[in-house]
């Protein structure tokens, strides 16, 4: 099993990681297109709903705190989906975005009425928002090709999109993995050592991306 | 599975590290793929562009060429007879004397020809009145003479305040009309051509229309046109102008063009942007 301060040490160089993510693009805010914004309140949303998590039971005295993680998971989906709302232009695929809106929010509202109560860690969400946005990203990818106007390592979109699928589909593959390999508690914290890596690689990500954004502006603007 | 058949950390951890490389190197993948598929579009582009100046060479070379032929032509058949007809008259002349009051009238008469045939080449080759009169007297010029053939009926409209313009473009927008109207004349049995001109601020725009039968989708395609509207939007596209040709509603042809130009007033104003840019 890991070592609890193994452990400790991923996660909090995800939590500082993403702050400093969040410092490095409200720095460059003046020089950020409308795509980085929501990613600066994604990491806003983000680094709160971390911070509360880590402390809810001791402001509160609640016995768990996967409620806050499931509202998270919620949010999540919400502000990536406005995120890639901005940046797909097919109307196919914008009707499968909001058919995909619609989905979850039936399936949260069903789980919450029917199998699960928001106090218990609730994976259907979870899943599905992991599978919708790998494959978003994959498709994303094809879109890029589509488009081969400009060197690929200066579109923002495209080190967004690679953080995005790394978390995404590292998220499903995690599931996978820890659901036949690992049960219980040592599965729940391996599950969050992967899930706190993906996480510090999806923060590099978005910090090149801001990056990217402001040395090549003109090229970036959506 | 129990607690302790749980596999070792070890495994994990190995599991792990290969499904991240496993993401990080579909990544790499993808970034090679865009890498070659991008090297391969802009080979593609390059190819397109040799192919285009390749076309452009030919359809310089084949305008040459045929002008060449017409204007050597023209010399053979109307100057070298004419030549010719006056050396006649000059052996004539030296070998019987008595005939020269006769035969000098024959001969002035064939060196005015001559002159007149010359005058009509060269004016043919560059017009001449171009840097004196502008594009606009020119064109007047020569649809008054085609005019004059009642083979077809030409009229100018012009709209906005007139402006000279650089002489090359002239030249060029000149020909291009001078193209538009021999091929109305040769191909499209129109029996009116209304040329209409219209001055804005930055832009020249002409528009020709005739009532003839108009273009074939063919001749409008970029890929299939012929010889003829290639040349005019090779020429175009020297001056940067936009040209479209299309039918008209009456099934005439009808063809725009657009021509930026820079007046000494929209000059400056490019200059103080470009100075206040910097």
């Amino acid at each position: 099993m890991i070592s609890k301060e193994t452990f400790l040490a991923v996660f909090y160089t995800s939590f500082y990681l993403n702050i400093f993510c969040l410092l490095f693009g409200l720095a460059l805010l003046k020089n950020q297109s409308r795509k980085e914004i929501i990613i600066i309140v994604y990491l806003i949303l983000s680094i709160s709903f971390d911070y509360i998590n880590e402390h809810v039971m001791d402001w509160f005295g609640i016995t768990t705190n996967f409620h806050i993680h499931n509202m998270w998971s919620f949010i999540e989906f919400i502000v990536l989906w406005i995120f890639y709302f901005q940046i797909l232009d097919i109307k196919k695929i914008k009707i499968i975005h909001w058919i995909s809106l619609v989905s979850f929010i039936s399936i949260c509202i069903l789980v919450l009425l029917f199998y699960q109560s928001i106090f218990e860690i609730i994976k259907v969400h979870k899943i599905y928002s992991a599978i919708y946005y790998s494959f978003l990203s994959v498709y994303l990818y094809f879109q890029f090709l589509n488009k081969l106007d400009t060197h690929l390592l200066r579109k923002s979109l495209f080190w967004q999109n690679s953080a995005f699928f790394i978390y995404f589909t590292g998220n499903i593959l995690m599931f996978l993995m820890v659901d036949y390999m690992f049960l219980g508690d040592i599965g729940l914290l391996n599950s969050w050592a992967i899930h706190n890596i993906l996480t510090i690689i999806k923060a590099v990500g978005l910090i090149i991306a801001f990056y990217i954004n402001k040395k090549y502006y003109s090229e970036n603007r959506i | 599975m129990n607690y302790q058949q749980q596999p070792d950390f070890k495994v994990f951890l190995i599991v792990g590290t290969l499904l991240l490389l496993l993401l990080c190197g579909a990544v790499i993948f993808f970034v090679l793929l865009y890498q070659r598929k991008m090297l391969q579009n802009k080979l593609d582009i390059q190819n397109l562009q040799t192919n285009h100046q390749r076309k452009l060479l030919i359809t310089t070379i084949n305008s040459q060429e045929k002008e060449r032929t017409r204007v050597g032509q023209e010399l053979h058949d109307s100057v070298g007879a004419m030549l010719s007809a006056i050396r006649l008259n000059m052996k004539m002349i030296t070998s019987d004397f008595s005939l020269f009051e006769k035969n000098s009238d024959e001969i002035t008469a064939y060196l005015d020809q001559t002159i007149e045939t010359v005058r009509n080449i060269s004016h043919n080759l560059y017009p001449a009145g171009l840097k004196t009169f502008g594009m606009i007297g020119v064109l007047k010029e020569y649809i008054e003479k085609v005019n004059n053939s009642d083979e077809i009926r030409i009229s100018l409209i012009e709209n906005g305040e007139t402006r000279r313009l650089d002489p090359n473009t002239e030249l060029i927008i000149f020909r291009i009309l001078q193209e538009l109207i021999n091929n109305a004349v040769k191909h499209s049995r129109a029996s009116t051509i209304v040329i209409e001109m219209m001055w804005g601020f930055k832009f020249l725009s002409i528009e020709v229309q005739d009532d003839g039968i108009g273009f074939s989708s063919d001749q409008i395609d970029p890929t299939k046109r012929g010889l003829g509207l290639y040349n005019i939007s090779n020429r175009a596209e020297v001056i940067d102008a936009k040209v479209l040709f299309k039918n008209s509603e009456s099934g005439g042809a009808c063809i725009n063009l657009q021509v930026p130009f820079q007046t000494t007033d929209n000059k400056d104003e490019e200059e103080n942007q470009s100075g206040s840019n910097r």
